[in-house]
């Protein structure tokens, strides 16, 4: 059963990444930063259900806070650029 | 246990001027950045007197809020990040009082410079590995908001998306490689007994590849080779305090934290050879990035890549060798690091701030050309900082270099002159870029820096102590290796509290 | 039986993540992350973490997905008709919540399920174990909505004051 949690985790962790890395517009990049935490959280409850609670629920809010921030720096982009597209923001050199 | 509150005073008075500013920033009149800024100076104090208190005391101290579960652990590691932290936030807090950094959103600003330093000083305060993760998100949502804050201007929105984007993803792999860790020591995170634990556990698999995380994820945040692309944009884009914060703080106690979190990998696992790779290829490939620069500042955010790879190098060889001094030297570039990249953003802060009410153009080289003669103040300090960026003895960029070389000579055979020769080139490579910086500083003026004002006082105030710093600990570095030599005993013993 | 529950709220959990990324269209990807995080909660619940469950339903599969909505509808277009048309918000927040609310009252309602201790219980467990932590992510909520202050009030124009909550227009803007 952990094992299977475990592997559920890693899945969550690579589709996140896989989304962060070739996501081209900031909300799917977004969505990836979400998956991927869920994978951590997966990770923790698989190991020890009632003790990681307090950890668990203290990433829970971390990630929210996370997120909105995220968010709040795509709002603010495409206040500039008119656009959430990642490649339409690449004045700046990677 | 009477008097041990004494140990989480730093952190409460940090936090508590995070809201502090943020009342004075909102409620005074006309949102004065002075009160704003006056109670973040007031917070920093305190945490620093604090701080000092707690260094004469015997170490560790141990306090959680109400006497039970995780609390703060006050190790010499901790009062190591903390001073840092309260010295580089105290210039750059009166740095942004005298400047316009914080101008149109004091209520904001200060907090933000306040919670990254309070999440550095965590990071040192932090007694397991769930609580390291939490502070150093605390500090990382900081600078996510410190980095846009000009949030009118488009390039610096999108320094900031490509930061936070990348952080974020850091973040997420450091604390899947503590979830790891968890997993592996079977729900243990405290530093006092986590490196017992794993190193009873069976099989290093597991164990191998949280190291990768954890190296991976924080190397993020430290700007680490390949994953330091973020770094110029942010550093360039965000205001002058911020980038003083971020480079003097935020990004050395991140390769901090990266340290702290694998102090506790048993000897079986290679992190030092993976960390001396990365740290060598970080040096190297910064270096040549940094070369043929014209933007001041940007040059100077590109010249923070080969100093993390410098303090990863050290680690590295400490941690492959086990030998302490290079562990001395890596801390103690960690500590010149901050006044000499914190002094020099500032100082070139205060030329952008004069130069911006003459002309448009005010960063690059040419622009610059003999500032020096009419702002000596911020141009001396430039002068000084990358002096002692590149390593020239009497400065205190030189004593990190030289125990890091010391420790990579202790390796033995021809690898080991070899890692010395490597470092020792990159210091050299490096005045292929800092001596332009200082042919324009006392170049021929052009015609807005004959006239350009002097540095005002409330950024010379800073500017000079930072710059002060840098030339004290390179004349004396026995006052600071007293402290960093503690502190590298405490990570290069794994964290390991004898009960 | 519980084996097979745990292991299905996984699969569905990994399936709908796989969704919300490879979807094309934002409302679908916003809504299978949402029920991702749903499943995520099943999963917690049955693994014997019910504030865990109850957390995961209400901050990320209720606030999180209205922060996505939110965002989608300030910058796409023809999305936002849609969610105007169907006032997606309130319905993922009132599913997040009810889910929430449905495993609160399950919990007390039967105690013994998976044998675990009250929330109260755990409110103390929690504010003992991880005092430290919790002051930390206080001042990291703080934080973060002054930094979503300051990122998304800013319009410099005197028009768009108070466009985004009380706080968002509190900004000087300069004459």
């Amino acid at each position: 059963m952990t094992a299977l949690a475990y592997g559920a985790a890693l899945a969550l962790l690579v589709i996140g990444l896989a989304s962060i890395v070739a996501g081209r517009n900031v909300v799917k990049t977004l969505i990836g930063v979400e998956l991927a935490s869920k994978g951590v959280l997966v990770n923790f409850v698989a190991t020890d259900p009632a003790g990681s609670q307090g950890i668990v629920v203290l990433l829970i809010l971390i990630d929210a806070i996370v997120v909105a921030v995220l968010l709040g720096v795509a709002v603010a982009a495409y206040r500039q650029y008119g656009t959430l597209d990642l490649e339409a923001l690449g004045r700046l050199t990677w | 246990m009477s008097g041990t509150y004494l140990a989480i005073v730093p952190l409460v008075a940090l936090f508590g001027g995070v809201f502090g500013t943020y009342l004075a920033g909102r409620y005074t009149r006309e949102r004065s950045t002075a009160w704003a800024g006056g109670i973040a100076v007031v917070s920093l104090l305190v945490a620093l007197a604090a701080t000092a208190l707690l260094w004469i005391r015997s170490l560790p101290i141990e306090y959680a809020l109400l006497g039970e579960g995780v609390g703060v652990r006050v190790t010499a590691l901790a009062v190591f990040l903390s001073s840092i932290s309260c010295l580089v936030g105290l210039a750059a807090t009166v740095h942004a009082t005298g400047s316009g950094d914080a101008e149109d959103a004091p209520e904001v600003y200060f907090p933000l410079v306040l919670a990254a330093a309070a999440g550095v000083v965590g990071i040192g305060f932090a007694a397991d590995l769930f609580s390291l993760y939490v502070f150093f998100e605390v500090m990382a949502v900081a600078t996510y908001a410190l980095v846009p804050f000009a949030v009118d201007r488009a390039t610096a929105v999108e320094a900031g998306i490509k930061y936070v984007v990348m952080n974020a993803a850091g973040s997420l792999l450091a604390i899947f490689g503590i979830s790891i860790v968890y997993a592996h020591s079977g729900g243990v995170l405290d530093f006092a007994t986590l490196s017992g634990e794993l190193a009873t556990t069976t099989g290093p698999g597991p164990l191998e590849a949280a190291v990768l995380f954890l190296v991976v994820g924080f190397g993020v945040k430290a700007a680490v080779v390949p994953l330091h692309t973020w770094l110029p944009d942010a550093y360039a884009e965000s205001p002058a305090s911020a980038s003083a914060l971020l480079a003097g703080l935020a990004t050395p106690a991140a390769i901090v934290a990266m340290i702290k979190a694998l102090a506790v990998v048993p000897d079986g696992v290679s992190v030092g050879l993976l960390l001396l790779v990365l740290g060598g290829l970080t040096m190297t490939v910064g270096n040549f990035l940094a070369l043929g620069q014209r933007d001041l500042k940007r040059l100077l955010a590109y010249s923070s890549i080969p100093h993390v790879g410098y303090i990863v190098f050290g680690f590295g060889v400490g941690f492959y060798g086990g030998f302490s001094v290079a562990f001395d030297g890596a801390l103690f570039h960690v500590l010149a690091n901050a006044f000499m990249k914190g002094g020099a953003f500032l100082a070139v802060g205060a030329i952008t701030y004069r130069l911006a009410e003459i002309e448009g153009e005010t960063r690059t080289l040419d622009a610059l050309s003999g500032v020096g003669y009419r702002m000596p103040v911020a141009a001396g300090a430039i002068a000084v900082a990358v002096l002692a960026l590149s390593g020239v003895p009497p400065l205190a960029g030189f004593w990190g270099k030289l125990f890091i070389v010391l420790g990579s000579a202790e390796i033995s055979g021809t690898v080991g002159v070899g890692l010395a020769l490597l470092v020792i080139g990159n210091s050299f490579l490096s005045l292929g870029y800092y001596l332009p910086v200082l042919g324009a500083l006392f170049g021929t003026p052009t015609d807005a820096t004959r006239v350009v004002d002097r540095t005002p006082v409330a950024l010379a105030v800073p500017i000079l102590a930072l710059t002060a710093g840098t030339i004290l600990l390179g004349l004396a570095p026995a006052f600071g290796l007293d402290l960093v030599g503690s502190a590298a005993d405490v990570l290069q013993g794994g964290l390991e509290v004898a009960p | 039986m519980i084996d097979q529950l745990t292991t299905a709220a996984l699969v569905v959990t990994v399936l709908a993540g796989l969704v919300a990324v490879a979807a094309r269209d934002f409302l679908v990807s916003i809504l299978s992350l949402s029920s991702a995080s749903v499943a995520l909660a099943v999963y917690f619940y049955l693994a014997g973490a019910p504030i865990a469950a109850v957390f995961e339903a209400v901050v990320a599969a209720g606030l999180v997905t209205v922060l996505f909505l939110f965002v989608i509808s300030l910058t796409e277009t023809d999305a936002a008709e849609r969610i105007s048309g169907a006032k997606l918000p309130l319905v993922g927040l009132a599913l997040g919540l009810l889910l929430g609310v449905g495993i609160v009252v399950w919990v007390l309602v039967d105690p013994t399920v998976g044998g675990r201790a009250s929330d109260v219980a755990f409110a103390e467990t929690l504010w003992s174990a991880r005092s430290i932590d919790l002051l930390a992510v206080t001042v990291l909520v703080f934080v973060g909505v002054l930094a979503v202050v300051r990122l998304t009030a800013e319009q410099l124009e005197p028009e768009s004051d108070g466009e985004t909550g009380p706080t968002a227009g509190s900004r000087e803007v300069e004459p």
